[in-house]
């Protein structure tokens, strides 16, 4: 019996139980980043909605630096914040991020025509989260990401697999695509995470 | 804070004002009574927007319309697919009708891009006259996709602070449920405060 955690705007949510799945419905330009550590069969999810804490935002007058997320704001509404606080959640019981496995899905340019003066949010969502996941050393996502369309991101918590749905392609899983070195060599983390139950 | 909750209070009077004038030109068009069924303004926590006009991965015919001047904001009109049909052929009987001519997509697109004039118009005309301020949409960008999608795109171009967002819902029903439409008003946070010394 499977239990849905549906993971919304802003939010961020983890799981061990192995009949959950993280549920993010309907991301548009939104992202959403799911890790899963394949030795603790432990996941969590983000629904990024916007690319950097800092995005928008001077310095307060009292000095305060304003480059952090207010009390009232959750970490996952941001791209930056919302990674970091995925990984924090699955470290503190035990996960190492080198061994994580990474999925991320959205990003989309939904609305036709319509731009921000400061660029495409979906676009700027996946970079932002790109960078986010380099900078703490996970490994390189599987993705479904870009295009003109809405998916629904699922991660099933006990089998650490990810999947992508959008009305136009259906469900799919998130694959790796053909980007592992092939040879299998010591160290290459991807061609070590193909062998892993969950490809 | 309190002046903060009558600017929105006001707003929320207009926009009803507005949606009336819509529902009676509406109403004239089709020859048959629309109703508002539900007006509701508020803060919404960010994690309860895509959920706003039912189940995320309905899949909608939106209305896309952004608007700017003295406020800033986006007005999104959502129509239910069976709904849709239902509209097209009370307004335009002669291609949507059961003895209609030849449908297409794009007549459609263009149809519900007229209902979303008529309304956003005069919903955005009463907000602007109400607090003697000026604004100015843009035509309206016809989506199909997921409604969940839509919106929560809408709010992050919205780039609101906080972790929620102010929205005003209305739903105008036809028919007895058989035709509806939902409006979702999302004006920019910090928009409404600097219009008050502009209020007469």
């Amino acid at each position: 019996m499977r239990n849905s955690l549906v993971v919304g705007l802003a939010e961020v949510k983890w799981s061990v139980l192995p009949e959950d799945v993280l549920v993010a419905f309907s991301l548009g330009s939104c992202v959403g980043v799911a890790l899963w550590d394949p030795v603790l069969k432990a996941g969590a999810m983000a629904h990024v909605m916007l690319p950097s804490s800092s995005r928008g935002r001077k310095p307060a007058e009292n000095g305060v630096d304003a480059c952090r997320i207010s009390r009232f704001e959750k970490p996952g509404k941001y791209a930056d914040t919302a990674v970091e606080y995925a990984v924090r959640c699955l470290t503190a019981i035990g996960a190492e991020p080198s061994r994580m496995v990474v999925w991320m899905a959205g990003g989309a340019h939904v609305i036709p025509g319509f731009t921000l003066p400061t660029g495409d949010i979906g676009a700027a969502n996946i970079r932002a989260v790109s960078e986010a996941l380099k900078r703490l050393g996970l490994p390189e996502p599987r993705q479904d990401v870009g295009g003109d369309y809405g998916r629904t991101m699922r991660l099933y918590v006990g089998e650490g697999r990810a999947t992508v749905y959008s009305v136009s392609r259906g469900e799919k899983e998130v694959s790796m695509g053909n980007r592992q070195c092939g040879k299998g060599e010591k160290g290459c983390r991807r061609c070590w995470l193909s062998t892993m139950p969950c490809s | 804070m309190q002046k903060e909750a009558l600017e929105y209070s006001r707003f929320h009077e207009l926009a009803v004002l507005g949606l009336e004038r819509a529902r009676a030109v509406l109403s004239a068009y089709t020859g048959r009574p629309l109703r508002l069924a539900a007006v509701r303004s508020d803060y919404v926590e960010l994690n309860r927007v895509p959920f706003l006009s039912g189940p995320p991965e309905q899949v909608v015919l939106s209305s896309y319309v952004t608007f700017s001047g003295d406020i800033e904001g986006q007005l999104l009109i959502f129509f239910r697919p069976e709904s849709v049909e239902k509209l097209a052929s009370l307004l335009a009987p002669h291609v949507f009708g059961p003895l209609g001519g030849q449908r297409s997509a794009a007549l459609l697109d263009s149809l519900i891009g007229e209902i979303a004039n008529v309304v956003g118009s005069a919903v955005l005309n009463e907000v602007a006259d109400g607090f003697n301020i000026k604004i100015v949409p843009v035509p309206p960008v016809i989506v199909r996709e997921m409604a969940g999608a839509v919106i929560s795109t809408a709010t992050a171009y919205a780039g609101l602070d906080g972790d929620s967002a102010y929205v005003a819902y209305m739903k105008a029903t036809l028919d007895e449920e058989n035709a509806s439409f939902e409006i979702v008003f999302l004006p920019r946070m910090g928009n409404l405060q600097g219009t008050s010394q502009k209020t007469v």
